[in-house]
């Protein structure tokens, strides 16, 4: 039996930041779909299904607490795991993020190790083996 | 003075500041009107909106006001209890700010007006009021469109920029310029080579994004509040080092630059001082940028 492989949704309008999560999940037995238009990916999330989903904050059409707010209306994501990463450094957007269901709040920079423990932490995916 | 300007009625950030030593330049909270004929824009409700209520309550033509608030921090709504047109049959006041639906607006602002806090709630609010959500959609009031976006602030902040007579006026009281700019450098050391450029390509895109509200903007009212020396101290708590402004607003081509929500700490002198150094970078780098000081009654004519 071939094990399915997580997958990861990255929204961030940031093409440096895109490049960092790619980054991050080379060698991870994940799949990332990755989107920097948040309208474009909240028409991917509502037909489809995902394990982790990172998304920033300050972002041009939609932000990110439309994001958390919409994937808090759709049933199918009510347990998707939702990571914050942003340059937003404010209690107050960690206490607005934990309200909307956020289940971490990471402040840009953040290393590639930090999103590689984060996607391990919640998909549990593995390291693939380097031949 | 024509029909359509800018009246400036509180250009303090965080906290009224009614001392001698700040006249000035004026000691109340944010709030600029947009006057476009007889109707009526009022960006933020800060303590200066008083005035502006009283002012409104003097004449008789205008029944019918827009308040477009860019948050709800207290030094942005705090005049409403004390806005006499609302309190007063007869008049119309539209409210846009952030929130999902209309309700949010209404309970974030009757919070405020509640005991022990307050002794009258806004059910005594007389006025027409209704409640507007000012994004994604912009705001439409006659043929005139105001958007908004997202600043660097704490919460849902929003930023606005409207054309009025072929001029864009834009208006982002609080705004932390330069926020990831200074994260990475903080951390730097941290980050392997390849991190490093992909961080240097980050700083790049935030730069670009720090002037993309701003580009060849006729006139920006921005948050300037402190000096490089208090940046130090405050970063993180959601404004701007004045350095920032204006090297963002030059970069950005912005024809006049209008520095706003002085930081009350500052004296006149003070706030004067941080002008007179905006306009030796002007001249450095020999850029037609006009900056001013924003001043509590200060009037801009938008025909001229």
């Amino acid at each position: 039996m071939t094990a399915r492989r997580p997958k990861i949704v990255v929204i961030d309008d940031s093409a440096a930041a895109i490049a960092l999560y790619q980054r991050s999940a080379s060698g991870l037995f994940v799949d990332l779909e990755v989107f920097q238009s948040p309208s474009e990916s909240l028409k991917y999330l509502e037909s489809n299904g995902a394990d982790l989903i990172f998304t920033g904050i300050i972002m041009r059409e939609t932000d990110g607490w439309g994001i958390l707010k919409r994937l808090n209306s759709w049933a199918h994501h009510q347990k998707t795991p939702v990571v914050v990463v942003t340059s937003k450094n404010y209690a107050q957007d960690r206490t607005l993020a934990a309200q909307l269901g956020a289940r971490e709040y990471l402040v840009k920079p953040v290393r590639s190790q930090e999103i590689r423990e984060v996607i391990c932490k919640y998909t549990g995916a593995e390291i693939l083996k380097q031949d | 003075m024509s029909s359509n300007y800018v009246r400036f009625w509180g250009v303090r950030g965080s906290y009224p500041a009614p001392f001698s030593t700040h006249m000035r330049v004026g000691g109340n909270t944010p709030c600029v009107e947009v006057r476009l004929g007889s109707r009526v824009l009022i960006f933020d409700a800060g303590t200066g909106a008083i005035a502006l209520g009283n002012e409104l309550m003097k004449q008789s033509e205008i029944r019918e006001l827009n308040i477009i608030l860019t948050h709800y921090h207290w030094d942005h709504i705090s005049s409403l209890p004390y806005f006499v047109p609302a309190f007063t049959p007869g008049w119309k006041i539209n409210i846009f700010g952030p929130g999902d639906e209309p309700a949010d607006l209404e309970s974030r602002l009757a919070a405020q007006m509640k005991a022990p806090f307050f002794p009258v709630e806004t059910e005594t609010w007389l006025a027409d009021v209704s409640y507007h959500t000012p994004h994604p959609e912009p705001i439409r009031i006659g043929n005139l469109s105001i958007s908004s976006f997202t600043v660097h602030h704490p919460g849902i902040t929003y930023g606005y920029r409207l054309e009025v007579n072929g001029k864009s006026i834009v208006y982002a009281p609080d705004n932390e310029l330069s926020f990831i700019d200074r994260s990475i450098e903080e951390r730097k050391e941290e980050f392997d080579q390849d991190e490093q450029t992909l961080l240097d390509d980050m700083k790049q895109e935030d730069k670009s994004r720090n002037i993309e509200f701003m580009t060849d903007v006729h006139m920006l009212i921005h948050d300037a509040q402190y000096t490089p020396e208090d940046y130090v101290r405050k970063r993180g708590w959601g404004h701007s080092c004045f350095i920032d402004t204006v090297e963002s607003a030059m970069d950005a081509g912005v024809k006049q630059l209008f520095m706003f929500s002085h930081d009350p700490n500052n004296d006149d002198d003070q706030i004067e001082a941080m002008h007179r150094k905006t306009q030796e970078l002007i001249s450095e780098r020999g850029s037609s940028m006009v900056c001013h000081v924003s001043r509590e009654g200060m009037l801009i004519d938008l025909d001229e």
